[in-house]
């Protein structure tokens, strides 16, 4: 079963409720409607309405939240904020204005499940409008981004799929942002695809095999990961060989193998690693790359790039639903 | 034109707002990262406190260069007077 085949199936068990801030961009009201038909989720656009209705789709079943007629709700919601981060409530009603604060703000109140943005905003202010609002989830102090990749003809992974994290967010993460890249990726498989994690956190060295301030960071984000989730499965610092071959796992680490060479997930130092690992699998193994995918989140937060078509825009929704 | 001991004002105080620090602790010349550790969010949101005070637009790319509060009052004298 594909990837994407797997991620749809387990949003229609859930249904979750999906906001789309940018719901005066045409595509995004085709992708909502078409979520929702499909049992996806349960859409909710923000818009003009006037500007929904002119597109002459058939908005049946999806929400339709105007700003302008829910003066009331605005004010409840900024009071709300205000008092609980004891920051100005004039402010906030004017950042409420804007569609995308409204809908982070509407996952922050439950009233949405997770959020689908970047169309018209910039990635940039779709991370800050929903680490503001929306929040962080508990132990994670920074968002980042994972990727599942899907290898042709390994049998490593899970049946050949791995999540690679952090690959297009965070340039420099510091030990406690890696340990929290590593919760943050371990608890987005398992939401998103079921998968129990592996966790391996890589870098030039095995187990000491190097020194270098370098290798210090990542065996102190590990430290991090094991007092904050005594039990969990997470391991290193090692070299990518003993995170995926178990031939190598087993002689590089002779004591407290973890992870024995079966990782399912593998946290990169840092972005220049990241993003080139990533770039490298999918260039030379052919492999399909699902992502950047945002994590991090109190909820599910997806990004969308400018050029998204609508099928695009579908796929980010039937992430965050998977992911809620 | 905002005044500049009122602009000055309002910048030490949104940055203990925001920071939760003591305002006594600050001054123009405190750095935002080398003595503050200033994060993106938190710069954030001083700077939607100054956008709605002075009603300007204040983006991200623009408080790149800011390396002091003094950098920010600065900054916001200069949009005011591009107005």
């Amino acid at each position: 079963m594909g990837v994407m085949t797997m991620m749809q199936k387990r949003a229609q068990t859930k249904q979750p409720r999906v906001v789309f801030p940018e719901g005066n961009e045409k595509a995004i009201v085709k992708a909502a409607v078409a979520a929702n038909k499909q049992g996806i989720a349960r859409s909710i656009l923000i818009g003009t309405k006037k500007i929904i209705a002119g597109y002459g789709i058939d908005t049946t079943g999806v929400a339709v939240v105007d700003i302008s007629e829910n003066i009331e709700k605005k004010e409840t919601y900024a009071q709300s904020y205000a008092e609980s981060v004891d920051y100005p409530q004039e402010v906030v009603t004017h950042m409420l204005d804007d569609p995308l604060n409204f809908g982070a703000m509407m996952v922050r109140q439950g009233e949405a499940d997770g959020m689908v943005a970047g169309f018209v905003n910039a990635t940039e202010s779709v991370i800050l409008s929903s680490e503001m609002f929306v929040g962080m989830a508990e132990s994670v102090e920074t968002p980042s981004s994972f990727f599942i990749m899907d290898i042709p003809g390994w049998p490593g992974g899970e049946n050949g799929l791995i999540a690679f994290a952090d690959c297009a967010v965070v340039p420099q993460p510091t030990k406690e942002q890696l340990a929290g890249i590593a919760l943050s990726t371990a608890s987005s498989v398992k939401a998103l695809l079921g998968w129990e994690p592996r966790v391996a956190m890589v870098s030039f060295s095995t187990r000491g095999s190097a020194t270098h301030p370098d290798v210090k960071k990542v065996m102190e984000a590990v430290k991090i990961v094991k007092e904050i989730k005594p039990g969990f499965c997470v391991d290193g610092e090692m070299q990518v060989d003993a995170a995926i071959v178990p031939d190598v796992s087993k002689r590089k680490i002779k004591t407290g193998n973890a992870l024995e060479g079966k990782a399912n997930i593998i946290i990169f130092p840092d972005l220049d690693a990241g993003n080139a690992g990533y770039k490298l699998v999918q260039r030379l193994a052919n492999a399909a790359a699902y992502g950047p995918i945002l994590q991090g989140f109190a909820k599910p937060v997806s990004d969308l790039s400018r050029g998204a078509t609508v099928e695009d825009i579908l796929g980010a929704a039937t992430i965050v639903a998977a992911m809620v | 034109m905002a005044d500049q001991k009122q602009l000055e004002e309002f910048v030490l105080n949104a940055t203990s707002k925001v920071l939760k620090r003591d305002k006594n602790t600050l001054t123009m010349e405190t750095r935002w990262v080398e003595d503050l550790k200033i994060k993106s969010l938190q710069v954030f949101m001083i700077n939607m406190m100054l956008e709605n005070e002075y009603k300007v637009k204040i983006t991200m790319a623009r408080v790149a260069d800011n390396k002091t509060l003094m950098d920010v009052v600065d900054m916001v004298k200069e949009l005011l007077a591009n107005k």
